[in-house]
């Protein structure tokens, strides 16, 4: 099978392209992201193939925009919103929770909502308090909504093409920090399905469970540890809702220590709702160890660069919470 | 006041032994002086014996624990007399850095307490699990979780020594002989005891797993340091011995006691010794020990390895005398039960393999020794003398040592001082 080696970036443009040329109903829209490319450059080439019809500038209302891809998905297009910096759902977090998260619900299941929210999220740009959260958290817990963070330009491209065929509304957190990392994408057709969590690294020592920029630093950990004869398995949730609960289990059954790593802040975050569901399942009799949970600390994030670095987890705080659990 | 039990310290070098086996049940009434415990160091096995009378009151350590030196391991006092919440470590005499260290270590590891006695305990879930579905209780179990909680591997140390210990005496006895690790075995007999049938099952299979322990341990331990620290040399010559093995069968006629060649060769290198002072030394860290006393280490089979019991002042002693004295410490080093004074650092080591007709090898040095004198087979040689080709016998001595502390020329000397002797057999009868 061939593949090519691409971006983050380019995988997530590619996906929407392919999209686009196969069905004339997916169209995109958002803020820059025509003949500017988007704020992260996501989108270049985009306006110049598809035309202003199917790659809309919006004016700086994410309200409206959400609004607008809302009612076109209800009549039968497949919108795609990019809205610039997660930190701005909070705007539009009416659109979303009240109405995309709840129409299918309120009408008997009728309409369909084949929308996707792609958003830029993550910390560690120097892009200060408002334009730095990972807020998946919020988001997760809307019953209604789908929630993808993908950590590899190969898991984004095949899951952003999932989320586009689903016809529910996908929020689809993109890693500010990972767009120009690069990575192998086959170049026949594909797909991931959502729910799906990927063991990106196989171990029997401990389990290391995290998604988005945290699986790479995660994988730098492992790779530390090993040196030690510290064998540990690192699961990439690649979306969070769904949550793969039974990939989960089974690797704490092999493994009987559990880390949880998020870049979002500890408190109330999504590392709480996976150590709770472990400590209800099965997985619970297997441990042979607290589960440990890194988070960033409870503060917005810094705009001070050491201090936004000091704030999330790093590779060395990772191994220290492994070897914790195993000592 | 309850009385401690230490784990004693039998040698200089001595810093942890196991706990082979007590001989006592908690309650059971002791006497000053009886044999409480067995210990295996890495030289010995030793029965222990009761430091005071009363009654046994608790054991800190189980069966086949290995324990640190000098650390409490259980207490006698008077029937249901209360042993002291922390463990205190009694004074010590001796008071050198190594001791020292031995202390330091101990206090930081002080024994872990056991789980109490109350319906709840702190265990790992996992922990939990594995000890209600083998209907363990908590008391079994020393903890040592970070939290004083009960973890997998307690559990699991716990389930290992109760397998290790429920064995028929004779599936044991078969199991020691062959060197079969008895946890990897299943048992098929009640309650899973191990028997003999299983043993023979596992002997068996032809690859199996044995954990490096006891001898061999010991032996891995002296040879890796001595390959990896000593740079040998191993110097070879022959011996003409046609005229020592006459005198010896002329000796051996009136005396129900035989003298072996190699009774011959240790005292051959006890005289040669005590003419080469020099080659009588050993290499602690920076300093060069120079022996006073010459004692002779010889090598000894056994089935699960090597040890080396020493003949104490073989300079001092007659030929008749190291015969009988080799006789003695070799049989009580194939019993595995030779004493500490037997199993001391000696001058250097003999090795004989002249019985299995090994012509030439380069013996290893038996750490922390400088040299180690490898005896090969008497062999049948055409030599000339006198201008006349006759038959002579012949042994070949392969001298090995350490090239840091002995040089070529003087290990040459005290190899050609051996042979000397043993061209000269009635002067070794001095």
């Amino acid at each position: 099978m061939s593949k090519s080696e691409i971006t983050y970036a380019n995988a997530i443009n590619q996906a929407i392209s392919e999209e686009m040329r196969k069905d004339d109903t997916v169209f995109m829209l958002g803020e820059d992201i025509g003949v500017y490319g988007g704020a992260f450059g996501v989108s270049v080439g985009m306006v110049e193939e598809f035309s202003e019809k199917r790659i809309i500038d919006t004016p700086i209302s994410e309200t409206a925009i959400v609004g607008l891809a809302i009612g076109a998905a209800m009549n039968g297009m497949r919108p795609i919103v990019e809205i610039m910096f997660s930190d701005f759902i909070t705007v539009c977090f009416d659109m979303i929770v009240n109405q995309a998260a709840k129409i299918k619900y309120m009408f008997g299941g009728v309409p369909k909502l084949p929308f996707v929210l792609r958003t830029a999220a993550g910390c560690g740009t120097g892009a200060a308090a408002q334009h730095s959260q990972s807020l998946e958290a919020l988001l997760c817990h809307i019953p209604g909504l789908k929630v993808v963070v993908p950590s590899t330009p190969y898991d984004a491209k095949g899951l952003l093409k999932a989320a586009i065929h689903d016809n529910n509304p996908v929020i689809f957190l993109e890693q500010k920090k990972l767009y120009r990392t690069k990575g192998f994408v086959p170049d026949e057709d594909y797909e991931i399905e959502l729910g799906k969590a990927d063991i990106k690294r196989e171990g029997s020592d401990a389990t290391i469970i995290t998604y988005g920029r945290m699986v790479l630093t995660s994988l730098a950990a492992a790779e530390t540890l090993s040196k030690e004869g510290i064998n540990v398995e690192v699961i990439d949730l690649r979306t969070l809702i769904p949550l793969d609960k039974e990939t989960l289990i089974e690797s704490i059954k092999k493994t009987k220590h559990c880390i949880i790593v998020h870049e979002a802040v500890k408190t109330g975050g999504f590392g709480a709702e996976i150590s709770a569901m472990l400590t209800e399942s099965e997985a619970f009799f297997y441990l042979d160890a607290p589960i440990i949970r890194l988070g960033a600390y409870d503060i917005p994030v810094p705009f001070s660069p050491i201090l936004e670095q000091a704030a999330v987890p790093d590779e060395e705080k990772i191994c220290e919470a492994v070897r914790k659990s195993l000592s | 006041m309850a009385k401690e039990i230490f784990m004693p310290k039998t040698g200089m070098d001595m810093t942890e032994g196991k706990l082979i086996k007590w001989f006592k049940n908690v309650g059971d009434t002791v006497t000053a002086g009886e044999d409480l415990f067995e210990i295996e160091t890495d030289k010995i096995t030793m029965q222990v014996e009761a430091p005071a009378s009363g009654t046994l009151l608790c054991k800190l350590r189980n069966d086949r624990d290995v324990v640190p030196v000098v650390t409490v391991i259980g207490y006698i006092g008077k029937k249901g007399e209360k042993i002291p919440e922390k463990q205190t470590l009694l004074t010590i005499n001796n008071t050198n850095t190594s001791e020292k260290n031995d202390l330091n270590f101990i206090l930081k590891k002080s024994i872990p307490k056991k789980t109490p006695k109350s319906s709840y305990f702190m265990a790992t879930p996992l922990a939990k699990k594995i000890m209600k579905e083998k209907e363990i209780s908590p008391e079994n179990i020393v903890p040592t979780g970070s939290y004083g909680e009960i973890k997998f591997s307690d559990v699991q140390k716990y389930i290992d020594l109760k397998n290790s210990c429920d064995i028929s005496p004779l599936a044991k006895k078969i199991a020691e002989y062959n060197n079969i690790e008895i946890t990897n075995i299943h048992g098929s007999g009640y309650k899973g005891k191990i028997l003999k049938e299983d043993v023979l099952k596992e002997i068996e299979n032809k690859t199996r797993r044995v954990k490096i322990s006891g001898i061999r341990k010991v032996i891995f331990n002296k040879m890796s340091k001595s390959n990896s620290e000593i740079p040998p040399v191993t110097q070879s010559l022959s011996a003409d011995v046609t005229e020592l093995l006459e005198f010896r069968k002329e000796l051996n006629k009136d005396i129900s006691h035989k003298i072996t060649i190699n009774d011959f060769i240790v005292k051959a290198v006890a005289k040669a010794l005590e003419r080469c002072p020099f080659i009588n030394i050993r290499l602690d860290g920076d300093y060069i020990i120079k022996n006073k006393e010459i004692n002779l280490g010889i090598a000894v089979s056994l089935n699960e390895g090597i040890v080396v019991p020493v003949i104490k002042d073989a300079n001092k002693l007659s030929l008749y005398d190291i015969s009988l004295e080799s006789k003695r410490v070799s049989e009580s080093g194939r019993r595995d039960r030779f004493n500490a004074k037997d199993a001391l650092v000696s001058s250097m080591t003999i090795t004989n393999l002249g019985m299995f007709g090994i012509e030439d090898f380069t013996p290893i040095i038996n750490y922390p020794e400088a040299s180690i004198l490898g005896v090969c087979t008497v062999k049948d040689e055409l030599s000339l003398i006198n201008n006349n080709v006759c038959v002579r016998k012949k042994i070949k001595l392969c001298y090995t040592y350490d090239h840091r502390i002995i040089d070529g020329v003087p290990a040459a000397k005290f190899l050609c001082e051996i042979k000397k002797e043993l061209e000269n057999p009635h002067n070794l009868l001095n």
